[in-house]
């Protein structure tokens, strides 16, 4: 969780319409809270997560917490009021301090321990929603925007090196190698995290030789599946300079 | 010869009192004279002008910040009732909740005991001198406030009252 936390205080003084919470999650317990009130909630478009909790005080429900889930095509349109002058029932452990009756925003999918080495790199996904502070005029976004990424150099000096993509939700993906000479090697694999360190790996290409020259895979939700992250892992320890193109996509190709 | 006209003590106090607005000397024996207030039981007001100050005749507008009112905290006064009549325009901005009301509790805001400001929709209140107009919520909202005088209803109402205050004088050849 980043700190401070972004507050919806700020976008009521500054005169906006909307608060936008746009923060790259620091770990897979990450949750932010709104003290403002919202007339409709929706993914935003840089958001690498597909789904979001958004979790209320309802005295209906036991502990007086509902959740609604935001997805790429399912905002939520109808008003939910923030209650800051009351508390969420507290657990059953005695010594846990109430939480006040807040807005939360959480991931809803499963994020992996982030974890860097010299031989890999992991991207934290980013979490975007967009709370609006008054009855929205037109129709709520339903898609995220593209997510490019560009490499220059995959640091294989030492041997295979590894980079991964939050994919969340995507339906297409184009990647791309280019190098200028053979001798290294590409491969790209998909990631189903059912538990914050252990994961379903499916091999979408098998480690290609790179013989100079664009090597391009597709990678097309129907055909290949739904991931959580993509792995895009060189090797070969030539240190010749390899450029990677990403596209992700929520738009089928 | 006719006898002289004889008055009591009585006839001569009965006599004193038919001008009330004449001060009575003090009974024998007292020092304080009697008042020449009217009846005190109707509260005093100032009589309303016929002639406008400039403070009373300005517009007000501005936007109110609200800030999260805690339980027992003291409610703050959006208008504080210090014109004879005033127009009172309110627009939320943003979500809510936002009550106002006349009365100094209103809390919680869904308790029913103020109203609840709905958002984007202009709400206008015609507030009299002495009415406070409160406000609280619990959360940071928006809320664009507009006060406008009435000054048009101020000196109708002064004229009527010197219309009515001549022809009671008229009708009692007394002056009020």
């Amino acid at each position: 969780m980043t700190y401070p936390q972004p507050s919806a205080n700020e976008a009521v003084v500054d005169g906006r319409d909307s608060f936008r919470l746009l923060t790259q999650l620091v770990s897979p317990g990450d949750i932010y809270q709104s003290e403002q009130s919202g007339f409709a909630f929706a993914l935003g478009p840089q958001s690498d997560l597909s789904r979001i909790n958004v979790d209320y005080f309802d005295n209906n429900v036991a502990g007086s917490m509902q959740r609604v889930v935001l997805g790429t095509r399912t905002p939520y349109t109808g008003i939910i009021q923030a209650r800051n002058e009351t508390t969420y029932e507290a657990a059953t452990n005695a010594g846990r301090p109430p939480v006040p009756g807040h807005i939360l925003f959480s991931p809803a999918n499963l994020v992996p321990k982030i974890v860097q080495s010299a031989s890999q790199q992991v991207f934290a996904p980013v979490l975007d929603v967009i709370q609006y502070l008054q009855p929205p005029s037109g129709t709520l976004p339903q898609v995220r925007n593209d997510k490019d990424y560009f490499f220059n150099d995959f640091p294989t000096a030492g041997g295979a090196y590894s980079i991964f993509l939050p994919f969340y939700g995507r339906v297409f993906a184009d990647i791309r190698f280019n190098t200028s000479a053979g001798g290294e090697s590409a491969r790209i694999r998909g990631y189903n995290y059912y538990s914050s360190s252990g994961a379903i790996i499916t091999t979408l290409m098998a480690a290609t030789a790179l013989a100079g020259g664009p090597l391009q895979k597709l990678v097309r939700a129907p055909v290949d599946g739904f991931f959580d992250y993509i792995e895009l892992t060189v090797s070969g320890g030539t240190g010749l300079a390899i450029q990677t193109f990403v596209r992700f996509s929520d738009i089928p190709q | 010869m006719a006898p002289p006209k004889r008055t009591t003590m009585l006839s001569r106090v009965v006599s004193k009192i038919a001008n009330p607005g004449r001060p009575m000397k003090a009974p024998d024996g007292g020092k304080v004279g009697m008042t020449t207030l009217g009846s005190r039981a109707v509260p005093q007001v100032p009589a309303a002008g016929d002639t406008i100050s400039a403070g009373a005749n300005r517009t007000q507008t501005y936007t109110y910040f609200t800030a999260i009112t805690g339980t027992g905290a003291d409610i703050p006064i959006l208008y504080n009732g210090d014109r004879l009549w005033a127009r009172v325009k309110l627009t939320l901005e943003t979500a809510g909740p936002v009550v106002v009301g006349e009365k100094s509790q209103i809390l919680p805001v869904t308790s029913g005991k103020g109203r609840q400001l709905p958002t984007g929709r202009e709400v206008e209140y015609v507030i009299s001198k002495g009415t406070k107009l409160y406000i609280a919520s619990t959360t940071v909202n928006r809320v664009s406030v507009t006060i406008e005088p009435l000054a048009w209803l101020e000196q109708i109402f002064a004229t009527l009252n010197r219309l009515a205050g001549g022809a009671v004088a008229l009708a009692t050849g007394k002056r009020s």
